[in-house]
């Protein structure tokens, strides 16, 4: 791994790529002796995303690259996919569950996002989803 | 990730171990399925768990609820901070209870849900 303060990487939107993106964001942040806490909020964020792309993507397996950056000690972080247009900064916010009976089988996802990342945009560019956020410094 | 169960009368104590990523959630959905309609109570130990999605919470709150239907519990033993802190976002710790000691466990899950 290089020294640079960027890095790209392109997986496909299977869970076993998922998990390797994973681990390959908890490696660039080590690399670059991001904060635990804030790499795993990103790796949560990304998680979360490809997940999106793997369950509701078409046709699958849609495609997603990563792009990291470091800014101060927090990470930008830009996730392109060729799943479905859904632009996540505009879908409705989910009610957290109250109790068990309640509580529905999914919608969590887009909650964590929202609860870790800041300064999220998003642009369909006729292709891609373009979604780009912000993971600041969380301690260590 | 790795699952291992050891089964004790009604209750049973389940060892996560890994990512509980999409595919970690593949991993453990059946076992965590299967014992919930098999078991009154699940201890699900999250000591080796070093990260959680969404996908896995559904798992878990899958078979709380399967459990609760019939006044069982699940408990979540010993998570890490990072993994407490996606529950807590989630705002699941109320529902899916955390506890520290496998003493503390059998306690909350002799306790009959609010």
């Amino acid at each position: 791994m290089t020294d640079a303060d960027g890095q790209s990487r392109t997986f496909r939107g299977t869970p076993k790529d998922i998990s390797a993106a994973d681990a390959w964001i908890e490696e660039v942040g080590r690399h670059w002796g991001i904060a635990e806490r804030t790499t795993f909020r990103a790796r949560v964020c990304v998680a979360e995303i490809a997940a999106n792309v793997f369950e509701h993507g078409s046709p699958p397996p849609a495609e997603f690259a990563i792009t990291l950056h470091r800014r101060g000690d927090g990470l930008d972080v830009e996730i392109i996919d060729s799943g479905r247009p859904f632009d996540l900064p505009a879908a409705p916010e989910q009610e957290l569950p109250r109790s068990l009976e309640s509580a529905r089988i999914g919608g969590l996802g887009l909650h964590l996002v929202r609860s870790y990342a800041e300064d999220m945009t998003y642009r369909h560019d006729g292709i891609y989803n373009r979604l780009r956020l912000h993971l600041r410094a969380a301690g260590p | 990730m790795q699952i291992e169960t050891v089964e004790n009368g009604a209750t049973a104590c389940v060892s996560l171990k890994g990512r509980l990523d999409i595919a970690g959630a593949e991993v453990v959905a059946l076992p965590l399925a299967t014992l919930a309609d098999a078991k009154q109570s699940l201890i699900i130990d999250m000591s080796g768990v070093s990260f959680i999605a969404s996908v896995a919470i559904r798992h878990l709150v899958s078979a709380a609820k399967t459990l609760s239907r019939r006044n069982g519990r699940l408990v979540l033993l010993n998570p890490t901070a990072l993994v407490t802190g996606v529950l807590q976002n989630s705002g699941l710790t109320d529902l899916l209870p955390v506890v520290h000691s496998e003493s503390e466990g059998m306690a909350a899950i002799n306790q009959r849900p609010t």
